[in-house]
């Protein structure tokens, strides 16, 4: 869930920003140090596919429909670094183009999306003793994490209170975050099948 | 995907599109930053005359860019599902205060207007080489200006197999949906790998080397 | 312009499919060469090995200067290759910065590129195009816009895979009349038998990844026994011979 603009207070606009800045900074560095020149325009099409599925709900019927943060996914692919790039590069293009998200509330957004999806899910997957079930639990956990963070943003900022914030916010999140690393799976799976070399991390 | 036309009123003429990049894209910035978090810190009641003359400045902005009142209304719509459930929450614990609801759309409403102006007036390239220039790192503007350009490609992509998918499935609903959803995924995961190195081809015959100036 | 000179050629992919087996070729410089063979006859393989894009055994010289990883850098900077899929080649968010992509690595100043740019616009009549965006033009238009950068750069060695592929008639009749005006070493790979007959004084024909004849194309591809066996045809034009004595 992206949050808009206009729903965090300044303090919480400048700190979740602040942090997010650093992180990206640091990333940034760390992954040029590395970068191979085939990997800027891999990032370019990436970013463009995880900016796809971000905007493409897909009807699974019964009225309900599901959709893809993909931080996991990408993470698992190429990395949390890039993934991280990646991720946070979509969501600007979400804010400006669709929006999809505010433009001051990026900061906190990335913390929750971006961030908890590529270091948070893709670390406790990487903990986790399994592959397949460790997915839909890496998944559901960080949902957790974000739940966590977007309820104390909210909170903070005055809009909602901060144990009825963590109990709905936690419902629905661990919940996404679960079917996300599920559905992770089954693209994981269908991958393995098709093109096995794209998952030399994964196996 | 009606979405496809994400700045599709950018190529209009108006005295506001005339206006340079840099000057709208910090302008933009100046007012949501008032709007954000200048009128909040000064307290509802203070700020009111502050909103009423804001939305004054961008309702005569959006009137002299032509561009169309609807567009700009259906899509500032966007923020109504994250308000609705805010709301709801709040019902249900009984902590509902409606003057700060309203405040919180009034500026919700206000900030996504205000950057609606902006991407509306502004081809999106125009952006970027704007703050390219302003020595953004060369790695987020390249990567911005792929992911614009095969953004097109994925949908048109997306929608042929989704077509395909539906002839062949009709019928099939839920679990299965949600592996046919994972397939398509996956497809597409595929071949942005593969025109990824397509693509790096084309450019190392042109003399890239992995230098972003 | 450019000497194409190639030496026991071959090239296998991963799964261990053999692509091309021992291709002896010697392209004289200033000739326009079609590659011509069945699907999967090795013809892609040999364009992107020219174009040092693949890693082959064997020896690829052009004007001379043996490929290698050392040289392949400058030897770029003499030669261009025509993508099959246009949206490969058009990767910039507005036609004037794909065709100028990379002609800062010619040594050229920016009022420089901007000039090439623009001329080569000019040369495929898509003059006032420069702002727009590659995914709002008909695929004709993306394709000549593909021919823009390759003249911007105005290499003495053009690659074509495919080029008149998917073009209308009108945009096919465009590109053979771009393809006549260009100057250098032009090779293309094509199945449009036609395109070859018609702008080409020589053809290789490969199959299997080897070749199985040079020569002059209406001497080859009215061959029917030759075409057939390598799942090709006679052109139409060719094929029949119209009686017009009256």
């Amino acid at each position: 869930m992206h949050i808009p603009d206009g729903f965090l207070n300044p303090q919480v606009t400048l700190v979740s920003g602040g942090i997010s800045a650093t992180v990206l900074v640091l990333t940034l560095r760390k992954v040029n140090q590395t970068l191979k020149p085939e990997q800027i325009p891999l990032m370019g099409l990436l970013a463009s596919f995880v900016f796809m599925i971000q905007l493409f709900s897909f009807p699974v019927g019964v009225g309900t429909s599901v959709h893809l943060s993909g931080a996991l996914l990408i993470s698992i692919l190429v990395g949390p670094r890039i993934g991280f790039i990646i991720m946070t590069v979509s969501l600007v293009a979400l804010a400006l183009l669709f929006q999809h998200g505010g433009i001051f509330s990026l900061g906190a957004n990335t913390l929750n999306i971006a961030m908890v999806g590529c270091f948070g899910a893709f670390g406790i997957y990487k903990l986790l003793p399994g592959k397949r079930l460790a997915l839909v639990l890496a998944g559901g956990l960080a949902g957790v994490i974000s739940a966590i963070l977007c309820a104390v943003e909210l909170s903070l900022s005055g809009m909602l209170d901060l144990s009825t914030a963590l109990m709905t916010m936690m419902l629905i999140y661990s919940v996404t975050g679960a079917i996300e690393g599920f559905i992770t799976m089954l693209i994981l799976d269908f991958l393995l099948k098709v093109k096995p070399e794209l998952l030399s991390h994964y196996s | 995907m009606k979405q496809a036309f994400i700045d599709r009123y950018a190529r209009l003429t108006s005295p506001i599109h005339r206006l340079s990049t840099g000057f709208k894209i910090k302008f933009t910035l100046l007012l949501l930053a008032l709007l954000l978090l200048g009128f909040p810190l000064l307290g509802f009641t203070i700020a009111l005359p502050g909103y009423g003359i804001y939305t004054f400045l961008i309702l005569t902005i959006a009137l002299l860019s032509r561009v169309p009142f609807s567009f700009l209304l259906t899509r500032s719509a966007l923020v109504l599902p994250f308000s609705a459930l805010i709301v709801v929450v709040n019902y249900f614990s009984g902590n509902l205060a409606l003057a700060q609801m309203s405040e919180t759309l009034i500026k919700s409403l206000l900030s996504i207007f205000t950057l609606l102006l902006l991407t509306s007036t502004t081809p999106f390239h125009e952006i970027l080489k704007q703050i390219s220039r302003w020595k953004a790192p060369g790695l987020l503007v390249i990567i911005l200006a792929f992911m614009y350009r095969y953004f097109f490609l994925l949908v048109a992509e997306i929608e042929a197999l989704e077509r395909a998918t539906k002839m062949r499935h009709a019928s099939v609903s839920g679990w299965k949906r949600i592996r046919v959803y994972a397939n398509i995924v996956g497809l597409l995961l595929i071949r942005s790998f593969e025109r990824a190195e397509k693509v790096y081809d084309a450019m190392r015959m042109r003399g890239f080397t992995g230098d972003l100036r | 312009m450019s000497r194409i000179q190639t030496r026991n050629l071959s090239y296998s992919y991963s799964a261990g499919i053999q692509a091309l087996q021992e291709v002896e070729l010697d392209l004289s410089s200033g000739s326009r060469t079609a590659l011509v063979g069945p699907n999967g006859a090795g013809k892609t393989s040999l364009l992107l090995a020219l174009a040092g894009l693949i890693r082959v055994s064997g020896e690829i010289q052009i004007n001379g200067t043996l490929l290698s990883p050392d040289s392949v850098d400058d030897l770029r900077k003499t030669m261009s290759l025509v993508f099959q899929n246009p949206d490969d080649m058009l990767f910039m968010p507005t036609v004037i910065e794909d065709v100028c992509f990379g002609l800062e690595t010619l040594g050229l100043n920016e009022q420089q590129i901007l000039e090439r740019g623009q001329e080569a616009l000019a040369q495929v009549e898509l003059e006032g195009y420069e702002n727009r965006s590659a995914h709002h033009l008909s695929y004709g238009e993306r394709r000549k816009v593909c021919l823009a950068t390759c003249l911007a750069r105005r290499s003495s060695l053009v690659l074509f895979d495919e080029p008149s592929r998917e073009l209308d008639p009108h945009g096919r009749r465009n590109f053979i009349d771009l393809f006549q005006q260009m100057t250098g070493t032009l090779v293309l790979a094509t199945h449009d038998l036609e395109l070859v007959l018609e702008t080409c004084a020589q053809m290789v024909l490969i199959d299997g990844g080897q070749v199985v004849i040079v020569g002059k194309p209406k001497a080859i591809l009215v061959d029917q026994k030759l075409m057939e066996h390598h799942r090709l045809e006679v052109p139409h034009s060719l094929s029949r011979h119209p009686h017009v004595h009256c």
